[in-house]
Parts: C-alpha cells; sequence; structure tokens
C-alpha cells in the first residue's frame, strides 16, 4: 500500500514539473503564437544552472570531471533553506539570458524561424554539455544533487518535495495567470489574433513577442530547476526531446492552449497516460507506442480540437 | 541607405566566401568531403525548400520521412533477398546490387506515402486556413509519431544495410574518397538535375512554380492546385526518400534519430540558398556541408551540429532571405 | 442598346472574408457581346463581388449562373473550364515565369494544337508581346503587364471576362489604349464585366453601369444615362 502511495506522490511531483512546463509553453504558443520546438534547451539550461550553483565543487577523494559548483545549498538563514528560491530565480534568469537574443534574432523574421533556432539550441546546448566535461561532468552527469528543505527522514523525502512543487507550480499559475490578464497580457492575445491590428494601434509588437518568450523561457527555467532537485541526477540524455520537449507540446495541446488551467490539467492527464501505459499487457507498454500516441494527439487535436479540451474562454 | 545594407552585407557573405576558400586550401580533403557530402545534405533540401516554398510551411516530418525510407528499403531488401549478405557488392562500392533495385519501389512508396499524408493531414488543414506555424507543429506531431512507428517496428538500435569493406580511393593532397561517397554525391547530382528539369522544363514544373507563385491565380487560369499539391508531395517524397537512403548508404548507419538530427542543416541550407529556391537549396547543401567538414579540422568533430546551428544564426542575422534570396514573392 | 442573352447571372449573392460580410444581396446580369461596368467608391465590395463570382471567395449565399447552369458550387479552376475569364486587380501575372510561360499557363488546359491555335490569336491581338515571349514576366512594363494578365485570361477562349480595374496605375495613353483592347474584345461573342476606378473613361465605353456603395447596389442602367445623370456624376463621377 506505502508503495503505492509512493509511487503516485512521485507520479504527482512529475506531473507537477511536466506543469510548469506547459504553462511556460502556453506563454509562448498559447499566448502569443511563438513556435518553439526547443523547449529542451530551457528545460536543460534551467536544470544545469540550478545543479551546477546548487552543488558543492568536487573533492579530491571523489574524482570527477567538473571545475565547479556554487555550493549554494550550504546558505541558510535561520535554519530555513533561503538558497532553493534564489536557485529557482537564477535558473529562471540564465533562461530569459538566453531567451532574448535567440527573440531579437528570429521574432522580426518568419514566424517558424523561431522554431528552427530552439531546435538548433537544443541540440547544440546537448552536444556542449556531453563534450564540454568540466562544466557538469559530462556524460557521466550531475547527481547527488542537494535536497531542499530535507528535514525529515529520508526515506519520506518525497512528500516534502510534493509540497514544494505544488508550491512552486501555485506561485507559476498566479504569475502567468497575472500576466495574461493583464493589459499586457491582452496585447498579446491581440498578436497572436491579428499581429497587424495590432501593430496599426502603435503597439511595438517585436517588443511584446521578445517579453513573452523571455517571460515562458523564464517560467521553463523554473521547471528544469524543479526538475533537477526531484530527480536528483541530470545528465545530457535527460533532455532528449521527447521527454524534454514533444510531450510538453501534447500536454498543451490536449489541455487547450491560451489558457492556463487547461495548461496544467493537459500535464497532468498526460503525463498520467505515459506513466500509466507501461503497466499495460504485452506489446502495448512498448514505449516507442507512447511515442506514435503523442504524435497522434498532436496531429489529431491540431485537425479537429486546436483548442484541446478546456479551451481558452 | 538600401545601397549601404546592400554593400554591408555583399561585404560579409565575400568575406565569408574567402574565409571557408582558404581555409579549404589548407586542409582540400575535408572541401572534397564536404562537396560529397553536402550534395547529399542539397538533394534533402531541395524536397524541404520545394515544400517550404510552395505550401509554406517548415515541414518537420521531412527527417523523420528520411529516416523512413532508409527503415523500408532494408526492409524490402531483407525481405525479397534475403541472401543479399551473401552476395557479392557491385563494382568497387560497398553495397549489394539487390539495394539498387529495392531503392526504386522505396521511393516511390514513400512519394505515394506523402501524398496519402497530405489527404490525410494537409489538406483538412488548408480547408480551414490554418496559420504557418500550426501546421508545422502538426508535421511535427508526425514527425515523432513516424519516429515512435520507426522505433517500434525496428527497435531503437542502429542498423545498416548489408555490406561488404571497401578500399577508399586515394588521390593526391591526402584526399580519400569512399567510393560509396562518390556514387552517392553523383546519383544526388543527377536526381537534382532531372528534379530541376522537370521544375524548369515541363508543364507539370511551371504549373508548380505558377502554384508557388500565386495559388489564387493558378487557379483562375483553370489549373487544378489541389492536384499540383498531391504532385509537390509526391517530389518532395520521392526526393526525401533518395536523400535519406543514400545518406544511410554513405554513412553506413541507419538510426531512428537520423531524420531528426538533419533538419538543422537542412533547414540551414534551405535559408541559405532562399525559399522555395532549388537552385539556392542545391548551393545551400553543397555549403553547409562544406562548412561543417572544414570545421572538423579545427575543432572537435561532435560539434558538427553546432557549426550548422552557428550558420543558420550568421545567415538569419544577416542574410533572412537567403544568399541567393528567394525567388518571386518575399513571405 | 439591345439586351441579348443573359450570360451570367447573379442571384442575392452575398459574401466576405471569415466573418466579415462585404457585400449583401447583390443581383447582376450581364449580357453577351457587351461591356458592363461597375463603379463606386473604394471599398464598397467590387473586387470582392468579383471574387465571389469566380469563387476565389466562396458566397455566403445565392447563386451564381452561366448561360442558364447553375456554377454555384464549382471551384475556380472548373469555372475558368467552362469559360469564365477573370483578371484580378494586382498580382494578375506569374512573375517567376517568362512572358511565353505566362500564356502557356492561360492554356494549361488546352491540348498542344489548341494551345498553338490560342497563342497566336491571342498575339495577333497583342503583337507587342510578341518580341518579349522570352523576357522575364517581371520586367515587363505597368501597360504591358496588363497586356500579358488580358492574353492569359484570354487563352481558354472565355465566353465571360470579368476585369479588375485594368487600367490602374498606368499613364492616361496606356489606359486608351486597354480600353479600345477591351472594346475590341465585345466584338466577339464575349461578355466583359468591368470594375474601374476611372470610372467616366471606362462607362464611355461600356453599354451598361452598375453602381456600388457600402456593398450593395444602388444603380443599374445604361451607360449612357449614368453618365448624363448629374446626381450619380457628382457622387461617384467626381463632378
Amino acid at each position: 500500500m506505502d508503495s503505492i502511495l509512493y509511487f503516485l506522490i512521485g507520479f504527482l511531483i512529475m506531473s507537477g514539473i511536466y506543469s510548469v512546463f506547459s504553462v511556460g509553453l502556453n506563454i509562448h504558443w498559447g499566448h502569443t503564437g511563438l513556435f518553439n520546438i526547443g523547449i529542451a534547451s530551457f528545460f536543460l539550461l534551467g536544470s544545469y544552472t540550478a545543479a551546477i550553483i546548487s552543488s558543492p565543487s568536487p573533492n579530491i577523494e571523489k574524482y570527477e570531471e567538473y571545475l565547479w559548483g556554487g555550493n549554494l545549498s550550504q546558505l541558510s538563514i535561520l535554519g530555513i533553506d533561503f538558497w532553493f528560491p534564489l536557485v529557482l530565480i537564477l535558473s529562471a534568469l540564465v533562461c530569459i539570458l538566453v531567451a532574448i537574443p535567440l527573440a531579437l534574432i528570429t521574432i522580426r523574421l518568419k514566424e517558424d524561424y523561431l522554431a528552427l533556432v530552439t531546435l538548433g539550441l537544443a541540440e547544440t546546448l546537448r552536444i556542449i554539455f556531453v563534450n564540454e566535461s568540466w562544466l557538469a561532468n559530462g556524460t557521466r552527469g550531475l547527481y547527488s544533487i542537494p535536497r531542499p528543505f530535507d528535514l525529515i527522514d529520508r526515506g519520506n523525502y518525497d512528500y516534502i518535495y510534493f509540497v514544494i512543487v505544488m508550491i512552486t507550480l501555485a506561485l507559476v499559475y498566479i504569475i502567468a495567470q497575472r500576466a495574461t490578464n493583464s493589459p499586457w497580457g491582452r496585447v498579446l492575445r491581440g498578436i497572436k489574433d491579428n499581429e497587424n491590428t495590432m501593430i496599426s494601434s502603435g503597439k511595438n509588437v517585436l517588443r511584446f513577442k521578445v517579453e513573452a518568450f523571455a517571460f515562458g523561457a523564464g517560467i521553463m527555467g523554473v521547471g528544469g530547476a524543479l526538475f533537477t532537485h526531484g530527480k536528483r541526477f541530470i545528465d545530457p540524455i535527460t533532455f532528449e526531446p521527447m521527454l524534454a520537449t514533444f510531450i510538453i507540446w501534447s500536454m498543451l495541446m490536449v489541455g487547450g492552449s491560451g489558457n492556463n488551467r487547461g495548461a496544467v490539467f493537459g500535464a497532468f492527464l498526460m503525463w498520467g497516460i505515459w506513466t500509466f501505459t507501461q503497466f499495460l499487457p504485452g506489446f502495448l507498454s512498448d514505449a516507442n507506442l507512447r511515442f506514435v500516441f503523442v504524435g497522434l494527439i498532436i496531429i489529431l487535436f491540431q485537425l479537429y480540437k486546436p483548442n484541446g479540451v478546456i479551451p481558452a474562454k | 541607405m538600401k545601397y549601404i545594407d546592400l554593400i554591408f552585407e555583399n561585404k560579409t557573405i565575400f568575406v565569408l566566401f574567402w574565409i571557408i576558400l582558404l581555409l579549404s586550401l589548407l586542409k582540400p580533403w575535408l572541401f572534397v568531403n564536404g562537396i560529397l557530402i553536402g550534395s547529399l545534405y542539397a538533394l534533402g533540401s531541395i524536397g524541404l525548400s520545394l515544400i517550404y516554398g510552395n505550401l509554406k510551411f517548415a515541414n518537420m516530418a521531412h527527417g523523420d520521412f528520411m529516416t523512413l525510407s532508409s527503415y523500408v528499403a532494408l526492409a524490402l531488401l531483407l525481405f525479397f533477398f534475403p541472401n543479399s549478405d551473401q552476395s557479392g557488392s557491385v563494382g568497387p562500392f560497398t553495397f549489394k546490387y539487390e539495394l539498387l533495385i529495392v531503392i526504386p519501389f522505396t521511393v516511390v512508396f514513400i512519394g505515394f506515402l506523402a501524398v496519402l499524408f497530405d489527404k490525410l493531414i494537409y489538406k483538412k488543414l488548408r480547408d480551414f486556413g490554418a496559420a504557418p506555424a500550426a501546421i508545422a507543429l502538426t508535421s511535427l506531431g508526425l514527425a515523432v509519431g513516424l519516429r515512435g512507428l520507426i522505433q517500434f517496428i525496428w527497435g531503437t538500435d542502429s542498423t545498416r544495410f548489408p555490406r561488404e569493406s571497401k578500399l577508399f580511393w586515394d588521390l593526391p593532397f591526402k584526399i580519400k574518397i569512399p567510393p560509396d561517397m562518390f556514387f552517392c554525391a553523383i546519383v544526388a547530382f543527377i536526381i537534382a538535375l532531372t528534379f530541376y528539369f522537370i521544375l524548369f522544363k515541363t508543364k507539370l514544373g511551371k504549373a508548380i512554380r505558377a502554384t508557388s507563385d500565386n495559388p489564387d491565380l493558378a487557379r483562375i487560369t483553370g489549373i487544378n492546385t489541389e492536384r499540383i499539391i498531391l504532385y509537390i508531395w509526391f517530389i518532395g517524397g520521392v526526393l526525401a526518400a533518395t536523400s535519406g537512403i543514400l545518406i544511410s548508404m554513405q554513412q553506413a548507419i541507419i538510426t531512428p534519430v537520423m531524420g531528426w538530427k538533419i533538419l538543422i542543416p537542412l533547414f540551414a541550407a534551405v535559408i541559405v540558398g532562399g525559399i522555395g529556391n532549388p537552385i539556392g537549396a542545391l548551393m545551400g547543401g553543397l555549403l553547409i556541408g562544406i562548412t561543417g567538414e572544414i570545421a572538423t579540422g579545427w575543432i572537435n568533430p561532435s560539434y558538427k551540429p553546432a557549426v550548422y546551428f552557428l550558420v543558420l544564426l550568421i545567415i538569419l542575422l544577416l542574410r533572412p532571405n537567403g544568399i541567393l534570396g528567394s525567388k518571386g514573392r518575399q513571405f | 442598346m439591345t439586351k441579348n442573352i443573359t450570360s451570367l447571372k447573379a442571384k442575392n449573392i452575398s459574401a466576405g472574408y471569415g466573418e466579415q460580410i462585404i457585400i449583401r444581396n447583390i443581383n447582376l446580369d450581364i449580357y453577351e457581346s457587351s461591356i458592363t461596368t461597375i463603379i463606386g467608391p473604394n471599398g464598397c465590395g467590387k473586387s470582392t463581388f468579383l471574387k465571389s463570382i469566380s469563387g476565389i471567395i466562396n458566397p455566403v449565399e445565392g447563386n451564381i449562373e452561366i448561360y442558364g447552369n447553375d456554377v454555384t458550387n464549382l471551384s475556380t479552376f472548373e469555372l475558368s473550364k467552362i469559360g469564365l475569364g477573370y483578371v484580378p486587380q494586382s498580382e494578375n501575372i506569374f512573375p517567376s515565369l517568362s512572358v511565353e510561360d505566362n500564356l502557356k499557363m492561360g492554356g494549361y488546359i488546352l491540348n498542344s494544337i489548341q494551345y498553338k491555335k490560342n497563342l497566336d490569336k491571342v498575339l495577333d491581338m497583342f503583337p507587342d508581346l510578341k518580341s518579349k515571349l522570352q523576357d522575364s514576366s517581371s520586367n515587363l512594363s505597368g501597360g504591358q503587364r496588363q497586356m500579358l494578365a488580358l492574353s492569359r485570361a484570354l487563352m481558354l477562349d472565355p465566353k465571360i471576362i470579368m476585369l479588375d480595374e485594368p487600367t490602374a496605375g498606368l499613364s492616361p495613353i496606356i489606359v486608351d489604349e486597354v480600353l479600345e483592347n477591351i472594346i475590341s474584345l465585345k466584338n466577339s461573342d464575349l461578355s466583359v464585366l468591368l470594375v474601374e476606378q476611372n470610372a467616366k473613361k471606362a462607362l464611355q465605353v461600356s453599354d451598361f453601369g452598375v453602381v456600388f456603395s457600402f456593398g450593395k447596389k444602388v444603380i443599374e442602367d445604361v451607360a449612357d444615362k449614368i453618365l448624363k445623370d448629374k446626381e450619380i456624376s457628382k457622387l461617384y463621377l467626381g463632378g
């Protein structure tokens, strides 16, 4: 019984983390119409930033190839882990700093150029982290990444992390909701519906799009950091496009783009399907069929229900 | 102002051109390799450019079509010629003659498959006027689904066509050419030329270009543009399939992710050459191939995809409409 | 001016783009061997009307008949096969094709014998194009462009031809030349439906005139009468 509960908590943690990505992608695609197929780039950047700055530098007995760790997890004020929110913010910041120049280069051009550039960036970053082992231990990956709020015994830590994920998700959700319902968010929707009207009404469309791209990328950075401290092990293979990009697209498609509630719902639903289909009998549990399923979800929702099951109001 | 821009742009291209030329003189064998590999990229990007230029969206499934065609060719080969492992290979090349028999069937099959996907998916999106990004997203779904299907049927491990090891050709200046690479490059150029002939000298090709210029006007002149689009998909599928199989032959490996990984150099080539411009895509493919190979002379070869990405970024910064410019209307 | 056989009959046409309806309940007949000109201020739906007839946009209601046959549901390329020619206002040639290839596309559905016959006929009508057949069509002057667009439409021997502002942006001398060409068209059995900004000049060569305003047909009469009507002159012909 306990093991089932523990499995469920693990499932909810991952669903919560994916919800953060889905909300971030929703800022890009659902609210602004920016086509980002390199979610993995920001996933990776957020994850590695969090891992590197929170882990200690490798010591002499334990031979590791990487040079530097920020050891931020030693920082605590009055016994409270203030370092963790700091890690989330810094991870978001790194993603934002990478997102802005990319957006500036591509957004003035055709809309699908952004997709090509994000795709290329994801692959490039992965290669860099594979080859530059001084940066983050190469293919061996970073492990034993510190746990925030490590208060109770190790065996039950997931319950605490579940609470951390849910609180972070709630904060991200509220910020996204506030932003998209603000005048700023209304301009974004206007851009998505009819860019020319927005240009002729004197809005600096390019600026709004760059801001939206940076904002969404920042949220994805938070998601990456959450992932890192939940899994406590990351290596370049973690950021293969299937689980770091495609599945997040299917989540947003199912839930309904343009609607933050739908984005969260879609993340839980798709991660549920992804997780529980492995218990199907025989070939049905084949992981590759789940690929097919994710692809079909994207196609079918685009064809028959482009607004998802919870359409925007 | 316009002229200053022009000089600036020409200057950068001028400088880049000389850098590449200088580097290739230092290591000419890389330059030759670049041309041979670039010709395969060219073939893939011509098909991609054709679809991008005519149907106005970035087809993310193009690479997975290439992958699929390699697997289909291999499956046909193993099914119809189970003993092809034992049979001799063709002349100085590593592949068996049976492979040459199954290639045309595979290529035609993939062409019709592309047509089928248009009828099932893209036609519907066109009918309700979906935005280019929405169509591209759907093609991404198709790419993911195809890859899953490939891995489900053939597994995630890499494989290869039955082959027999052969000596490389030794040429002066440390140039070593695997005969297969030469064969594939020649076939790629022949197919590219055939495609050029179809597009510019036949009535069908002119109708394709007319449809690309202005679909409404094409309909007004009595061209059934929906049928033209099916031809475009067929040709695009054939080009994808040929380049996919040739790349698998030349690199002696077939993996489920090969098509996805090749998207960036292909799109870079398409954009360098100007979207919808087949000659441009050919030049772009060669340029990307040469740049990638020459870069390996000085940096870690595993960074090749990063070099392609860098070329893509530079092009988007300096000449977003491509070096040759896209034909007809700009988007 | 006698009214001949009705060639094109538009019944109760409403059309627009997406949700936005631009023209409402338009009825219009045009007749064999005659020129009908639609005039009206910018944005009154003249071009939209032509587009809805040609099937570029689908009318939300109404019927279209050509020589008594209902063609409302035919697609654009089928309409061109049964004799409806259409020259849109701008972007009416294929700029990446040569002049000859533009004409070849005009005769796309013809076999090679018919194509040659029609090509000769069209080139007789527009001898200027003869020397430019191999040129890129994007290098043509404005007047030549219109001629090419018109000849392209004539390649299929249409029974009805719709011209959307064929004189827009041309110098006065060329305008007269284009209008002469249009007059010569009606000498065969062709019916011409013309949309024009050069309202006065167009009405002078027309048999019938129609005035559109705010998406509705407000006046329909013999062209001469419209030209002489002082009120219409003031409102729509610029005094």
